[in-house]
């Protein structure tokens, strides 16, 4: 008689989950899109910073890039808002019940065009957020038009020339007081997934700007958004790691060596340096930015942090209690409650 | 609203845009509620029952008529209207928001030359019985509004058609804010 086969448990996390616990449903994105692939480096990320899906709630806005937050995490609240206002909706959640994780998805159409006012005083607050930009400079959804994002003389399929200057994301949210600005490309995993799982640790605003080829509309030769081009003009400033474990600063400051940066909620960014790089510094970050955008190159890698700036639910002075928990007595102060209120002001 | 001990009373499980009881509103768990069964996904595109992707017309179709049952409930539920110091009068003035203060200058000015009206201030959509029974005790109703159109007073006219004929728009329209002097003009014009 044969013995039967020992079943192999599947791996779990310090949640007792494991990583098929975080996926969602089946995407219904095409084939070799590169918003799978960040898909997937959430969910890697969510795994290996063992991340209650019960505490997390998923935020997006309307495009291709915004139904990605049904394929990941079943098992967390998830909303689709309306067109570009998914960061107002996240500051409404964060407000409401800080002890949340917020995980937003959003695309170049949805941030940078129709959602612009919105992400701009986003990055400005400084809310809890880990808010996912999956850029692909074109409108997915509506089949291809050029985005915000679409750089100068950038093709389309049909050949027409895009005049316009792109909105650089990245530099737009370091401008606006971002304090976690990084960018990536979808299908460097390696780059990606711990620098989505630094960002959730960050207590503040964490603006990933992913680049994410359009394998439909936007793949094609003369496009500086396909695979083969953001592929030759990548330019990575660090390479990432992190480490989930709640360990002390120690590394030296020097060029070429590591730089670590430690997380308000546990664990610690390091940050193999490959260029003259301080990502504290932001006079310095805004100059490397703009060079390499005269150059026509991307740069990837954590390239802003600042640890130190309160977070918007630290500023606006909010309990510690989630206010969407609070009891009725708490909210109904009682009559001399009201009535001290009241005489305070008449002073 | 569920929250985890409630959830957990019905099974651990529940469907959130089904109407289990007739009124139209369907159960619901916000996020912070740590049950297994509590999380879904509020979608942009069509839903079913269970919150889940639909495309199906009969679907989209009964959630339409849910909606429809869940505004009737609201009437329930809405802040009902407030009416003023009943005089006995054949003549209303309906009110609602910004027009409520220059309503009761222009009732007491009409009061003091002779002519009283009673004052109803409207405070919700969807519209109360008691809107109705306001309008039904008098023969002539004033519905203030700054509208060019009278789009409040073609609400009550589509809820009341059979005393529609008693209602009579007062509309001030001209950008300024409304003066108790062009209500009283208005009303004493016999618009």
């Amino acid at each position: 008689m044969t013995e039967p086969a020992t079943r192999t448990q599947p791996e779990v996390n310090r949640v007792n989950l494991s990583k098929k616990d975080y996926v969602g449903v089946p995407s219904t994105m095409c084939k070799g899109c590169g918003h799978d692939a960040i898909t997937a480096s959430i969910i890697q990320a969510c795994y290996d910073a063992s991340i209650d899906p019960k505490r997390v709630v998923k935020l997006s806005g309307i495009g291709c890039s915004s139904k990605t937050t049904n394929y990941f995490m079943n098992q967390a609240f998830g909303i689709n808002g309306i067109h570009g206002r998914m960061a107002a909706m996240a500051t409404g959640s964060g407000v409401a019940n800080r002890s949340l994780l917020l995980i937003g998805v959003s695309g170049d159409g949805d941030t940078a065009s129709i959602g612009l006012g919105n992400f701009l005083h986003m990055m400005r607050r400084n809310l809890r957020i880990t808010y996912i930009v999956e850029n692909n400079g074109v409108y997915g959804l509506t089949k291809g038009q050029f985005s915000a994002t679409a750089d100068l003389g950038t093709k389309a399929k049909k050949g027409w020339e895009n005049p316009w200057e792109a909105i650089d994301l990245a530099s737009l949210g370091v401008l606006m007081g971002a304090t976690f600005v990084a960018r990536s490309f979808s299908g460097d995993r390696k780059q990606l997934a711990p620098l989505i799982e630094a960002a959730m640790m960050h207590n503040g605003t964490a603006m990933l700007d992913v680049l994410s080829p359009c394998v439909t509309f936007n793949d094609h030769e003369g496009s500086t958004k396909s695979l083969k081009y953001i592929r030759e003009h990548r330019d990575a400033l660090n390479e990432v790691g992190f480490i989930p474990e709640f360990q002390p600063i120690e590394a030296d400051y020097d060029e070429g060596s590591d730089y670590s940066v430690r997380m308000h909620d546990g664990g610690v960014v390091t940050l193999h340096k490959l260029k003259d790089h301080d990502p504290t510094d932001r006079m310095q970050v805004m100059t490397l930015l703009e060079q390499a955008r005269n150059e026509g190159k991307f740069l990837t890698g954590l390239i802003y942090i600042d640890e130190d700036k309160p977070s918007f639910a630290e500023q606006e002075n909010l309990g510690e209690e989630p206010l969407s928990m609070l009891s009725d007595d708490k909210l109904r102060p009682s009559h001399a409650a009201l009535d001290e209120i009241n005489a305070s002001l008449m002073h | 609203l569920l929250d985890e001990k409630a959830l957990e009373a019905q099974g651990g499980k529940f469907r959130r845009y089904l109407d289990i009881d007739g009124d139209g509103i369907p159960q619901r768990t916000i996020p912070g509620n740590e049950h297994p069964g509590a999380a879904y996904f509020a979608r942009g595109s069509g839903h079913n029952e269970d919150a889940g992707y639909t495309e199906n017309s009969e679907v989209y179709k009964k959630l339409l008529d849910r909606l429809r049952r869940k505004y009737e409930t609201a009437r329930r539920f809405v802040p009902k209207p407030i009416i003023f110091n009943s005089t006995g009068s054949k003549e209303g003035i309906i009110s609602f928001g910004s027009s409520y203060q220059p309503t009761c200058e222009a009732r007491d000015r009409l009061a003091a030359a002779g002519r009283k009206a009673d004052h109803m201030l409207l405070r919700a959509l969807p519209l109360t019985d008691e809107v109705r029974g306001f309008i039904e005790a008098h023969e002539v109703v004033y519905l203030v509004e700054q509208n060019r159109d009278g789009q409040m007073t073609q609400i009550v006219r589509d809820d009341y058609p059979d005393l529609a004929a008693r209602i009579k728009p007062i509309r001030v329209y001209d950008g300024m804010p409304l003066a108790a002097g062009d209500l009283v003009a208005l009303i004493n014009g016999g618009t």
